[in-house]
């Protein structure tokens, strides 16, 4: 085979490459390799949601759950403001300032419960840095949501903040389903 | 890419159409069949370009998940395995990619002795030539990755040099150099 790009390349050398394989399997099978990595990939990719390379890319269930943190962080955001005081203060919450569950949020308590436990279960089979970065994800949430609930303690009566710590139960579900999904590829 | 040397292997019975789109919608299974089917010549190029196993297997991991992600932009404009080399090539130049650059650019010193003298053989090859793998496992990094791109692979100095951010003309004094060091090593 005539390569026009190498005119100057020593006949007997240009004979050698030609005899070159191709094809050279690897001695040890690297999938399981890859396939981990992939795995972890799409963890860090529900976690890290501004990668939007990589999401772009992703499922749609993790596309959603990496959407789904965005909007958390915009309502931690937005509820920090709606919270906050009058003076620069500092304030700094604790379960005591959090009001009781009213009626309407028992239910996404609940079901959070439920998915956090089949998390649990699940989580003791995967990679603990794969743990770690689901349950980092997870106490963002967790903290998003104890500031709205919070700011829903002081202004009960708001329309707005209700639907606001409502939306974070949401997100939390969803997220939850998400971490589910992904421990269970591990389980395959 | 230009003709090269090497050639690509003809599709085989097992490639299946659908399990590109499979992939890019998330089918790591059929992402795996993929990487069956080509981890040959991808272990080939890699090897070829590091001139180590454990570093051919780690190009090899790299390139692959690098693949995953990227493979939501594979319109199937170039064949998959020509889409597959590039990727290939362009993870092992940029990353760690001062590394590689370093290692093209640096062109040998007048004064230094280019010979096989130089170069330590083992007492089982003494007497007969080396083959072309070892040889080329053995030249000095910048040479080597000049010419299995060039010499084997058909990219041209000027693709090399795009890839890489070094100039052509370095390109052309490292691909001078690998030719020469393999001629000594091969017909000593």
């Amino acid at each position: 085979m005539t390569d026009p790009r190498t005119p100057d390349l020593d006949p007997a050398l240009r004979a050698r490459i030609a005899d070159l394989p191709a094809e050279v399997m690897p001695e040890r099978d690297l999938w399981g390799d890859i396939r981990a990595r992939l795995d972890a990939d799409r963890v860090r990719s529900i976690a890290a949601p501004n990668q939007a390379a990589r999401v772009r890319r992703l499922p749609t269930w993790a596309a959603r759950a990496a959407a789904a943190l965005v909007l958390i962080a915009g309502t931690a955001t937005l509820t920090r403001w709606m919270s906050r005081p009058a003076t620069t203060t500092v304030v700094v919450l604790d379960s005591a300032a959090v009001a009781p569950s009213t009626e309407g949020l028992v239910s996404y308590e609940r079901s959070a419960e439920e998915l956090t436990v089949a998390f649990e279960a699940r989580a003791a089979r995967l990679d603990p840095a794969t743990v770690e970065v689901l349950e980092r994800s997870m106490r963002t949430i967790d903290s998003a949501i104890t500031e709205a609930r919070a700011a829903l303690a002081r202004d009960p009566a708001s329309p707005a903040i209700r639907g606001y710590v409502e939306a974070v139960y949401r997100q939390k579900i969803d997220f939850l389903r998400r971490a589910n999904d992904v421990a269970r590829l591990w389980e395959l | 890419m230009p003709p090269a040397l090497v050639t690509h292997l003809p599709a085989t019975p097992s490639d299946r159409p659908d399990d590109v789109r499979l992939a890019q919608n998330g089918d790591t299974e059929a992402f795996a069949r993929l990487y069956r089917l080509h981890v040959g010549r991808i272990n080939a190029l890699a090897l070829r370009l590091t001139g180590e196993r454990r570093k051919a297997e780690e190009l090899v991991q790299d390139a692959f998940v690098r693949a995953w992600q990227k493979l939501g932009t594979f319109r199937g404009e170039s064949a998959l395995p020509t889409w597959l080399h590039r990727l290939t090539v362009n993870v092992f130049l940029l990353d760690d990619r001062s590394d590689r650059r370093r290692a093209l650019r640096e062109l040998p010193e007048e004064s230094a002795p280019e010979s096989m003298a130089a170069i330590p053989r083992p007492a089982m090859e003494t007497e007969d030539r080396i083959d072309l793998e070892r040889a080329i496992a053995r030249l000095p990094d910048g040479a080597r990755i000049a010419f299995v791109l060039h010499d084997i692979h058909g990219y041209d100095h000027a693709e090399i040099a795009a890839m890489s951010g070094v100039a052509p003309a370095t390109i052309r004094v490292q691909l001078h150099r690998a030719r020469r060091r393999l001629k000594e090593m091969l017909d000593p």
